[in-house]
């Protein structure tokens, strides 16, 4: 997949496809790791914008990103099934789901026993001027479970294959059809259509 | 692939997303268009997949670009700084290479010094104790003398010799020397006070 990015410091644009940025970015080339965030920084952002909710998605962000600097030298492309974005989009739905969990068992802790259905509220900072639409949107999306939620926005924003998708949630590619297709007719009913 | 897929559902949206092989979309092209049920099924998944892109394209668009480039460069930012960071050596690093490069060394030294005092501890072991050259018995007494060498190697077997005589009774006679003390008795002692005494 040839991309061509725009450098910051006013290098040249890179025409590198993954494999061979990830390569000079082992190497101990700064300037393809950039590029490579430039690459896929905003829609995996975007993604975790969705699934985790925007207080945190930044973090999220930074450590998935960080995570990828950690293990860069243990990445195999020809190995991993969908290249470098699924091994991204794999470890931040595992940041994901870290915070997930974590924030469960506060919850637990906070409310005794009793487990709260998690309601995404819009982050107080976020002020949305937009239509009401997308606000029913993002209220919709915010109502449906976790596990539909990944499966729907990774499909969205990676745009990776189901088989991709499954492999990432480390489901069978029935199971990640079957909540894609719950997903789907939930959000068709909660947005009325 | 659609035998592997477990039901309609999971057909159309393999089918809508493109994923299934030319022969499956054939299958399933075929499918359609005898089943009316369907279509419809497949219709309503294309409308509702394509209001919910239309509808993130546009919550994407609306989200302050800013924040969105911030987040991003901060992270290249971070990731330059530790890239750099790691391609330079640490100076402990530098430290740990060289002390890795003389491994050798103590150990070296330790063995060294083991076999030192090895060399030097031994021999005094196994040497004798001088005996100073005026205590040195008289050529009458070499005989004896070369008993009494053997009696003293013997010394560290007390329960051998706790009751052996304490030396020849010709030598006991020649040198007077104490004749009941209900202790073991020194051969090489009693010929030397014997020497002295002569």
């Amino acid at each position: 997949m040839a991309v061509q990015v725009a450098h910051e410091s006013g290098t040249p644009a890179v025409n590198d496809n993954d494999e061979a940025m990830i390569q000079r970015l082992r190497d101990g080339d700064a300037a393809a790791g950039e590029a490579l965030v430039k690459r896929y920084g905003q829609p995996l952002l975007r993604y975790l914008q969705r699934v985790a909710g925007e207080q945190v998605a930044e973090e999220l962000h930074q450590q998935t990103w960080l995570s990828v600097l950690d293990h860069i030298e243990k990445f195999d492309s020809a190995s991993s099934g969908g290249g470098f974005k699924a091994w991204l989009f794999r470890i931040a739905t595992n940041k994901a789901n870290d915070f997930w969990r974590s924030r469960g068992r506060e919850k637990i802790a906070r409310d005794g026993l009793r487990l709260v259905t998690e309601e995404e509220a819009p982050a107080a900072g976020h002020r949305l001027e937009g239509s009401e639409q997308e606000e029913k949107l993002r209220r919709s999306i915010a109502q449906l479970p976790e596990n539909q939620r990944q499966v729907l926005m990774l499909r969205y924003y990676s745009d990776l294959k189901f088989v991709e998708i499954a492999r990432i949630l480390g489901c069978p590619l029935n199971t990640a059809l079957g909540r894609a297709h719950k997903a789907l007719l939930k959000l068709r009913e909660l947005m009325g259509e | 692939m659609i035998e592997k897929l477990d039901n309609n559902e999971h057909i159309l949206l393999m089918y809508m997303a493109d994923e299934l092989p030319p022969e499956d979309r054939l299958e399933v092209d075929q499918m359609l268009a005898v089943d009316a049920n369907l279509r419809d099924e497949l219709r309503l998944l294309e409308e509702t997949d394509g209001t919910l892109r239309q509808e993130l394209a546009r919550m994407d668009a609306a989200s302050p670009e800013s924040s969105e480039g911030a987040a991003v460069r901060r992270v290249s930012r971070e990731i330059r700084r530790r890239v750099v960071r790691s391609a330079a050596p640490s100076e402990a690093h530098v430290a740990s290479e060289r002390r890795r490069s003389l491994w050798w060394v103590y150990p070296t030294a330790a063995a060294a010094v083991i076999i030192l005092a090895a060399a030097v501890w031994m021999p005094r072991r196994a040497t004798p104790p001088v005996v100073p050259f005026r205590n040195m018995p008289t050529p009458e007494f070499a005989g004896w003398y070369a008993m009494s060498r053997l009696y003293q190697e013997s010394w560290d077997e007390p329960d051998e010799y706790d009751n052996a005589p304490s030396a020849p009774d010709d030598a006991v006679a020649m040198t007077d020397g104490p004749k009941e003390t209900g202790m073991p008795v020194d051969p090489l002692n009693q010929l030397l006070l014997s020497a002295d005494a002569n």
